[in-house]
């Protein structure tokens, strides 16, 4: 048999579907007056609340650096919460304007290319919002509560005991991304520890680039058999 | 384009957008939910419609972006092993009982073969299926009209092959 051959047989296909399915009016009229969501909408909602807390948190440690500019540990380690956050945040806001402009009426092979490149994104974004917040939770925390109560916390604990936290962070990201590797092929598991050892381990950053190889070797012009 | 032309629109193609959903989507609940995002995203981008290509190029367009970005997704929901929700079983039999009762033995064979093909590749079959011509198709998926040429001459050479191995099943050949 030839593809050719089924020709008859799909197109009869397709009128017995539209026979039987006709597109539903109340669909129609709902999607025409708004009342209808875009399954989009849940994600993009997301990504402006994280936008929103992003800011926040910038707004709340700007004015503590700026206050103890002169102290090498608020630079350092409260330097680094203000460079982390604005990083999160700078790639939250960049998904968001990207998602929120993606057109589905483009070329399928270019759509497509594009919504894989806003897959990698997050999932490079959730990999190191969770490996980064590890390793500096701590002075993070402690930076936002002298934000809202004025109490420096940073300065008070002991820099031996703050430096022994971030060496222990950096230890659990490090067993992270090990224990990730090592647990992520184990079936059963609850598919929100599974999303997330997807993303640590980086085996859904390997699906995208395998999707987009496929994309990639299927724009490209061949030479005909 | 106005919600009446819009409106006319959508239902003189109504079959076109239900054979993409029913080829990218096996559940019946999947496949409603892709109807009514492919038509809501046809809805969303009406004003952007650009009259140097036909009614049908837009629609193929966003229907096969809609549904390929849809099965994706599914798939890696489903490799990850997420539970199917109760009222989604329910859902699927209601819905079920309103298809026309199952396709025939050639359309099943067809898109059990076609399954086997990567999600652009499913595309460009059902584009030639539909009657397109290669210009058309080329201008669908955003690919030279000579790539269509060459990809379809490999892919009608896979499901040939798929189509024997399908009828005479112990040798094995498959789509990919």
């Amino acid at each position: 048999m030839e593809l050719d051959d089924l020709k008859e047989a799909w197109a009869a296909h397709g009128a017995a579907l539209e026979r039987s399915l006709a597109i539903n009016e109340r669909l129609l009229r709902e999607a025409m007056l708004g009342k209808v969501h875009s399954t989009l909408a849940p994600y993009l909602l997301w990504r402006v609340l994280e936008v929103v807390l992003g800011v926040v948190g910038l707004l709340l440690i700007g004015p503590v650096l700026a206050a103890h500019v002169d102290e090498p540990r608020y630079l350092v380690a409260g330097g680094a919460v203000l460079a982390f956050t604005a990083g999160l945040t700078a790639v939250c806001a960049r998904l968001l304007v990207q998602t929120a402009q993606l057109g589905y009426d483009g070329p399928v092979a270019a759509i497509q290319r594009a919504v894989e490149h806003i897959r990698l994104a997050e999932y490079r974004a959730t990999k190191w919002a969770v490996l980064g917040g590890v390793v500096i939770w701590l002075p993070a925390a402690l930076v936002l509560f002298e934000a809202v109560t004025g109490i420096p916390a940073l300065a008070l604990v002991d820099l031996p005991w703050l430096l022994a936290n971030l060496a222990f962070g950096a230890f659990v990201l490090v067993l992270g991304q090990v224990w990730s590797k090592r647990y992520v092929e184990r079936p059963g598991l609850d598919p929100r520890a599974r999303r997330l050892l997807d993303a640590l381990s980086g085996r859904s950053l390997r699906a995208v680039a395998r999707h987009l190889a496929e994309l990639s070797q299927f724009e490209r012009d061949e030479p005909s058999a | 384009m106005d919600a009446s032309e819009f409106t006319d629109l959508i239902r003189r193609h109504a079959g076109l957008i239900h054979k993409i959903a029913y080829a990218y989507c096996r559940g019946a609940t999947d496949r409603e939910d892709v109807v009514q995002e492919i038509t809501v995203q046809l809805w969303r981008a009406r004003d952007r419609y650009d009259a140097r290509y036909r009614h049908t190029t837009w629609i193929y367009r966003i229907a096969l972006n809609v549904a390929i970005s849809f099965y994706r997704r599914e798939r890696r929901h489903r490799e990850r092993g997420l539970p199917i929700e109760e009222d989604t079983l329910v859902v699927v039999d209601a819905v079920e009982s309103a298809l026309p009762g199952p396709p025939g033995e050639d359309v099943q064979l067809l898109l059990r073969c076609i399954d086997g093909l990567g999600v652009l590749e499913k595309a460009l079959v059902l584009l030639y299926l539909d009657g397109n011509d290669h210009a058309s198709i080329a201008e669908v998926l955003g690919i030279s009209v000579s790539n269509v040429g060459t990809k379809l001459g490999r892919i009608k050479q896979k499901l040939r092959a798929a189509f024997e191995d399908a009828r005479t099943p112990g040798e094995s050949h498959g789509a990919r």
